[in-house]
């Protein structure tokens, strides 16, 4: 069902690495505030509803947000040699 | 109830007597509403869109702070994560609008442009897809950079 692009939705540049930033960002990760939860949430969502607008939506917006975690996990993982 | 008190306080409502107080009991009942998208809305242009985080000027609401857009680095995946971003937003507004012609006309344009750029930017830069893997003359899924290895 889900495919997998070696590339981010969004650019992230870090030119100074902050861990305190990255310490509050880490909460939008997972949790029952993160972007994880939430997306799980609208691809559930879809199940219950009547509606073909909103199964498309719930399903493309589900399906974005699953995209955003790779984005913040930018943010907190450790640098890369490249 | 006085009605002489200062005007700050006065209800506007004039059957109504309380003039005191943050919600007297004869206060009308708000009315929220929900303005719909209407058809032909004004676009961003795609790299203004990615920076903003929506196609639509309409729909940049950036509650009460005056947030520009943020600065975006230059190069070519940029410019296709831009792309992407409209196709992504185009058809997020197709589901909602799914008989408006005129933008799904667009969406075929997007479309097609973005497939172009992908394919020009995979043969340089590596597979972004384990399909476009398969394409190739050997298995450079594994070649770095990682989405977390770019500076």
């Amino acid at each position: 069902m889900f495919v997998y692009e070696k590339k981010l939705q969004f650019p992230v540049k870090i030119s100074t690495p902050n861990p305190n930033l990255a310490a509050m960002i880490i909460s939008q990760y997972g949790g029952p505030d993160g972007e994880l939860g939430a997306s799980m949430r609208y691809l559930s969502q879809r199940y219950s509803m009547p509606y073909a607008e909103a199964k498309g939506l719930l399903t493309d917006i589900g399906t974005e947000e699953a995209s955003w975690p790779p984005i913040l996990a930018r943010y907190f993982s450790s640098p890369s040699s490249t | 109830m006085n009605h002489t008190e200062s005007k700050e306080n006065f209800c506007p409502l004039p059957a109504c007597p309380v003039t005191c107080g943050t919600m007297p009991s004869c206060a009308g009942m708000a009315v929220p509403y929900v303005p719909f998208q209407q058809r032909n809305a004004k676009q961003y242009q795609q790299n203004e869109a990615l920076s903003n985080g929506t196609l639509f000027p309409g729909l940049n609401l950036p509650f009460h702070l005056n947030v520009p857009g943020s600065t975006l680095p230059d190069g070519a995946l940029v410019d296709l994560q831009a792309l992407e971003f409209v196709v992504l937003e185009l058809g997020l507004y197709l589901d909602t609008h799914p008989e408006d012609t005129e933008a799904f006309t667009l969406y075929k344009q997007y479309a097609a442009i973005e497939k172009k750029a992908r394919e020009t930017y995979e043969s340089q830069n590596g597979p972004m897809m384990k399909q476009a893997a398969a394409a190739e003359e050997r298995y450079r899924w594994l070649q770095e950079p990682w989405p977390w290895n770019f500076q």
